[in-house]
Parts: C-alpha cells; sequence; structure tokens
C-alpha cells in the first residue's frame, strides 16, 4: 500500500473534482482542457474554492500556443507550458514557476485523450496549504514512507495512539486464547486461517471504531491501519502458526532444499540456465537480502523480503549493465538491455542456488494463505508470483544435461566482502538524502540492504550477549520497561519505542 | 462510493522473445516528466495509471516468461488477470501459432471474463508481412479478442490498444459488480479480504425503529 501520497485516488483536490465540481471536471473532460492537480501533501487540509478549481484547469489560449488561460468568466489568468514546468503569466498574486512532476492521460466519454499534469503545488502562493499539525495520525503516517511490516513496528504504532487501548486489549486477549488454546494442526490449518481472519476482522473495526472523529473506510489511515493489524496479530501468533505450517511442508522443504544443494555443488551459474551473458553477475546484496527471509515474523514481513530480493537483482544487473544511461529516452532503449520474466526467473534460480534457503515451500505458502490484505495485482503479488515460479522451474527441471558454465560460480562470501558490500553501499546512499524539490525520496533497496548489512554484522558479533534480549509477543512487559526508563530519559515514547525491532538489539547505527 | 470511481486490473503480457512486446509496453508506460520508469531497467513488472470517463484505472502490466522451457509456469502468472496482450510479430507465423497457444490456455484457465487484445507488432516492417490482416482478424474475432496492429518503434496502434482493453475490462468488472451487488462477495474468493464495516448497522436500526 505504499505511495499513498502520490496517488491521485488520495489527492484531496483530485477527490474534490471528482465529488464536489463534478460538474465542471466533466465539461473539462468533454472539451479536453488541461488538468492540473497538485501534489497531495500541497493541498492537505485546504479547502477548495470555485476560484482555485478554476484556475487549475486550462484551456488552450486562443492567442498563444503553449499558452493557457483560467477557465473563470473572465479567463482571467494565463499560464505557459514549458518543457517540464508551468510558469504563471498574468492574473496571479505574484509570477512563479511551478514543476510538473508528472503527467497522466484521461480519456472522455468519447475517449478523446486530455492531459492531467500532477503539479508541485498550487500554481499561486496564495492557495499554498497550512500545515495541520492537530492532525496525529497525519504526523504518523508522514514520518515514513515505508509500509510497517514487522510486529515490533506495527505494536509500537497502534500502541502510539492513546484511542486503541480498549481495542487493542480485546485484541491481545483473543490472541492470547488463540495461541493458548487454539490446537493447531497441519490439516488445518483453512481454519485457522479463518479463525485469525475473524480475530483481524473484528479488531480492524474496533480499532477504527476508537477514532474520533470517525475514519472512513476509505480514508489512506484506514486502509494502512487494517494493514498494520493484520501484521500486528500475524506477529503475535508466528512462532506457535509457522512451526506448523513447516510441520506440514517439512517433506517439500527437504526435496527443494536438496535439490537446490545439489545445484550448488554442480556449481550452476546464471549463463548455463540461458541468461544473457551481459545480465550474468554475481549478486551480493539480493543474497543479503534473501537470506533474511527466515528471520522475518510476518507474511507481510516475508513478502517485502521477496520484493526487496527482486529489486536488488534488478539494481545489481543495471550496475553491470553500465552501457545504458540511466535516463535514456525510448529511441535508444534497447530491448535487448532490458530485463524481463525470462531473464529474471533464472537469475532467482541461480540466487536459490547461491542462498539455498531452508523453508521456501514453507515460507511461499504461509505468505499465500495468511496475507489477506495483499491486492492479488500489484507488485508484491508479482513478487510473490515470481519466486513461485523460480521454484516450480527448480523442482521440475531436470539439470543434468547443461552445458558446462564459461563462468564460476562464487560460493561463499567472506565476511570482508560483506563489509566491502557495507562500504561501498555506504557511499551510494550519501550521494543524495533529499530529492531536488525537497521531499525526502522514499528508502531505496539499496539503502535498506546497507541498514540490514549492518545489523547482521552487528548481530553476528552480539549474538550471545543479547540473546536474553529479544522481544517475543509474550514478553512485551520488557519493552514497557525499556520505554519508561528512555521516557525518563526525554525521549519520546514513540521514538523510544521504534528502538525496539524485531531482533531486539541495539545497533550500531542508532542514533 | 469511491470504489466505483476507480479500478484495478492485472494485464499479463505474452509474446515469443523477439516480437517487441518489451519495447510495446515500455513505450506505452513511458512517461516524458517521470524519469523513475526509465530509471531501472526492469521491465518485468510496469504499471500505467489512466482515467477513463472520470474513472481512474490501474493497469499493473505483468511481464510472462514467452520462452518455450518456461511454459509450464504460465498458469501461475494468469492467475486473477483482468486482461491480456498476446503479442506476435507480423512477419513471423510461428509467433502468431504461439499466441494461438496461449489464447487456448488463457481461455481455459480464466474463461470468457478475459479480455484479450491481440496485437501485430513490427507493422514498419509491412513489406516482409507473413501473417495477413485477415488471418489474423478472423481468428480474433473467432475468440472473442481484438486485433490491433502495432509498431513499437513508431508508436503506433499502442494507446488505442491499451485504451480498448481498459475499457472492455470496465465493462466486465462492472457488470460483475451488478451482479454481487446484493451480496459482500466473500464466498467465490478464495482469498477474502479484510472487510471494514462502517456504522451504517447503527443507522439503519433508527431507520427500522423510526419505519
Amino acid at each position: 500500500m505504499a505511495g499513498f501520497s502520490d496517488d491521485l485516488d488520495f489527492n484531496p483536490f483530485y477527490r474534490a473534482l471528482q465529488t464536489n465540481f463534478g460538474r465542471l471536471f466533466e465539461e473539462a473532460q468533454n472539451h479536453c482542457w488541461l488538468i492540473c492537480v497538485p501534489q497531495s501533501n500541497s493541498v492537505k487540509g485546504l479547502k477548495f474554492s470555485s476560484n482555485f478549481v478554476e484556475s487549475h484547469i486550462l484551456k488552450p489560449s486562443s492567442f498563444f500556443t503553449g499558452q493557457f488561460t483560467s477557465i473563470d468568466k473572465g479567463e482571467s489568468k494565463t499560464v505557459e507550458l514549458e518543457e517540464r514546468v508551468l510558469r504563471t503569466v498574468k492574473g496571479f498574486s505574484k509570477e512563479e514557476t511551478v514543476k510538473i512532476l508528472y503527467e497522466e492521460i484521461g480519456y472522455n466519454q468519447l475517449l478523446k485523450p486530455f492531459k492531467i499534469l500532477i503539479i508541485e503545488r498550487p500554481l499561486d502562493p496564495v492557495f499554498h496549504a497550512c500545515k495541520d499539525d492537530k492532525q496525529e495520525a497525519n504526523k504518523l503516517m508522514n514520518s515514513t514512507s515505508e509500509e510497517r511490516t514487522s510486529f515490533s513496528e506495527c505494536q509500537v504504532f497502534l500502541e502510539n495512539f492513546p484511542c486503541h487501548g480498549k481495542a487493542l486489549k480485546m485484541l491481545k486477549k483473543k490472541l492470547y486464547q488463540f495461541t493458548n488454546n487454539y490446537m493447531l494442526l497441519p490439516q488445518y490449518l483453512h481454519d485457522a486461517a479463518d479463525r485469525l481472519q475473524d480475530i483481524i476482522s473484528i479488531g480492524v473495526t474496533d480499532v477504527l471504531h476508537s477514532h474520533s472523529p470517525q475514519l472512513l473506510p476509505h480514508d489512506p489511515l484506514s486502509l494502512e491501519i487494517s494493514a498494520i493489524v493484520e501484521n500486528y496479530v500475524m506477529g503475535y501468533v508466528h512462532q506457535k502458526l509457522f512451526s506448523i505450517v513447516q510441520r506440514k511442508f517439512a517433506d517439500d522443504d527437504k526435496y527443494l532444499s536438496e535439490k537446490l544443494t545439489e545445484l550448488y555443488r554442480m556449481e550452476l551459474t546464471a549463463d548455463q540456465l540461458g541468461v544473457k551473458e551481459r545480465f550474468c553477475c554475481q549478486l551480493p546484496r539480493a543474497k543479503v537480502e534473501l537470506a533474511s527471509l527466515d528471520g522475518k515474523t510476518t507474511p507481510a514481513e516475508k513478502l517485502h523480503c521477496l520484493k526487496t530480493t527482486l529489486e536488488l537483482i534488478s539494481e545489481e544487473v543495471k550496475q553491470l549493465v553500465q552501457e545504458i544511461p540511466p535516463l535514456c529516452p525510448f529511441s535508444q532503449l534497447q530491448e535487448a538491455s532490458v530485463l524481463t520474466s525470462d531473464d529474471l526467473i533464472p537469475l532467482l534460480v541461480t540466487l536459490l542456488v547461491q542462498v539455498r534457503p531452508r523453508m521456501l515451500e514453507s515460507n511461499l505458502y504461509y505468505i499465500q494463505n495468511f496475507h489477506w490484505h495483499l491486492s492479488p495485482k500489484d507488485k508484491l503479488s508479482y513478487s510473490l508470483v515470481t519466486f513461485q515460479a523460480a521454484k516450480e522451474y527448480v523442482k521440475s527441471t531436470d539439470f543434468t544435461f547443461l552445458q558446462p558454465s564459461r563462468n564460476k560460480m562464487k560460493k561463499e562470501m567472506s565476511l570482508e566482502e560483506l563489509m566491502e558490500v557495507t562500504v561501498e553501499l555506504q557511499k551510494n546512499s550519501s550521494k543524495k538524502e533529499v530529492e531536488n524539490d525537497g521531499r525526502v525520496r522514499a528508502p531505496k533497496p539499496f539503502d535498506k540492504q546497507l541498514e540490514k548489512i549492518t545489523k547482521m554484522i552487528e548481530a553476528s558479533t552480539q549474538e550471545h550477549r543479547d540473546r536474553e534480549n529479544q522481544v517475543i509477543p509474550e514478553q512485551h512487559h520488557d519493552s514497557e520497561r525499556h520505554k519508561r526508563q528512555a521516557s525518563k530519559d526525554g525521549l519520546g515514547e514513540f521514538l523510544t519505542s521504534l528502538q525496539h525491532n524485531s531482533l531486539g538489539v541495539s545497533f550500531g547505527k542508532q542514533n | 462510493m469511491a470504489g466505483s470511481r476507480s479500478h484495478s486490473f492485472k494485464v499479463v503480457l505474452l509474446g515469443e522473445g523477439c516480437v517487441g512486446k518489451t519495447s510495446l509496453v515500455l513505450r506505452y508506460v513511458e512517461n516524458k516528466f517521470n524519469d523513475k520508469h526509465f530509471s531501472t531497467l526492469q521491465a518485468s513488472f510496469l504499471n500505467k495509471k489512466l482515467n477513463i470517463a472520470g474513472k481512474r484505472v490501474s493497469l499493473a502490466i505483468w511481464d510472462t516468461a514467452g520462452q518455450e522451457r518456461f511454459h509450464a509456469l504460465g498458469p501461475i502468472y494468469y492467475r486473477d488477470s483482468n486482461g491480456a496482450i498476446l503479442v506476435y510479430d507480423v512477419t513471423d507465423e510461428d509467433s502468431f501459432q504461439k499466441v494461438k497457444t496461449w489464447v487456448k490456455e488463457l481461455r481455459k484457465m480464466l474463461g470468457n471474463d478475459v479480455c484479450l487484445c491481440i496485437a501485430g507488432n513490427k507493422i514498419d516492417l509491412e513489406k516482409d508481412r507473413a501473417v495477413s490482416l485477415e488471418e489474423a482478424d478472423s481468428y480474433a474475432t473467432s475468440v472473442g479478442a481484438k486485433h490491433f496492429l502495432t509498431s513499437a518503434k513508431l508508436n503506433r496502434g499502442i494507446e488505442e490498444l491499451f485504451v480498448d482493453l481498459a475499457k472492455r475490462m470496465i465493462e466486465i468488472a462492472e457488470s460483475s459488480d451488478e451482479h454481487r451487488v446484493n451480496s459482500l462477495g466473500r464466498g467465490s474468493n478464495p482469498r477474502r479480504n479484510v472487510v471494514i464495516v462502517d456504522d451504517e448497522p447503527q443507522q439503519q436500526k433508527t431507520g427500522c425503529c423510526g419505519g
């Protein structure tokens, strides 16, 4: 569900066009006028007047090409469309240049096209939004653009709203009953899934109802909360549930693991599987990411791990294909240089061979059957399907007749190499933290990876020392104590709880 | 109400390696103001949003492995698809035959609810054409698909193809929504969604008493 803020579906101005200004919006479509939509953050909390709307729907000027006028009666405002900006020329409180972030195409009833430009901010500074600091929820939403998927993140998030107290108490009671009184059996996992779905469904309703003013079901925060409740529930029951899933798939996991080990011994490489030579490379970062799969405790967290793994494969291959300029226009784009599923599947197979995950079947089943807050159409689902496809390919293919490889498989990563990857990533991440337009960018897989590698190195050296601190759902008293202690030290409750991640260890990178 | 104004569709892209399916879809999602698409070279999953008659449509375009050795993996990708674009090269008869195989598979697995578009790509190479327009047109009609002639190189026919596909997918989605209007739609879907219940039951109660 990431990316709410950039989506027109959640853009207050676009929503206003669809609802309160429907007639004007329809007229604009019928005439194929240019519609300028200021990005969500710039119009949050604004009330849209007719003046605002009429200033952001533009029709071509009858006098000059490239110029547009507002659609009010007097056509009082003029805007010029340049390469990647809109310049206000006449009728605005002051002359401004507003960046065009991206363009969407719309089609009217007759399927005639018109343009929607998503712009950095409203065309006139008079309209600029003032920040609504009262909305605690929005502050929390904006604190990170990354989706919360781990148990501890979700727990922190839910507990940060004082209004959730009663609903969470009820939820915990149900979860306690589930973990202590419900008999889980490998053959009846579907029944467990139904029960958990009901617990989640009631939990979501209770949590949403506790808000005042009440959250609407399609509010982005409602959608986020329902995802977070699901992750919280799944994280809570993970230990008990996943052990049964593992039992159910013990034979399948063993078979797959043995086959991967056999391919590892054969030193299977990407070129043997027909991957284009220019895409054949070592994938150290993807390897580290995938190796962390078994340590994740919610289906959503595991699925994000699969998605990041695929993104890292793409990024690592991209680094190799140096000759493609990063922002090349279509005319220069060579189909042969683009990573398609025909390449991605065998690349993933070689990665699986190198990592040899021991519980892949269990993990894929777990994600497929215990993650309900998942659109079957988005990139996360695509990631799951790609892994399923690669797994099926490994299982059903006879690899004994492969041609010998031109390249040599690199079997293990030494600690030094792991450190090198970290340093390299650090260089990358320090290049630019903030985008030109001042928005904080979403964390790239590289950055997340850097953090993870650091964590792994730290964790491996502190393993014994910190074992007793591990946060398991039943032991949240411990984290409560930490929180109280830290609050005394002057840290806010929210910041404090962020310090407690799923591994329960304090890492060197913390501030 | 917001649901009726937006649709999210999954579209699978099928075609043999050299028919230009990747160029075709990259050409479509290309956005001159947004560099993000081309900052990465992956084309296995692409997203495109468009607006049709006031409705927002989000297309998730899934590239499907086209090589013969991955043929058996197809069904894993087809699941839950609303549409499919089957690309062949007008100069390559074999690639057209392959399209026929996929059409059969898709119909078998997804029935008539999946919207099919057959794209005869590379019409810039008209002089080498190996598949006649009549043959492709009549085949498409016979299987309930639409046939388009495209050129990724010249950017011809691509927008029409996607808009037509989106329009048909909306029609199907809306007609099935009507069928579902009296049920919560839980039973038929093996993966149930979390239903966010609004406060309406209470309001209904008041209505009942009042009535």
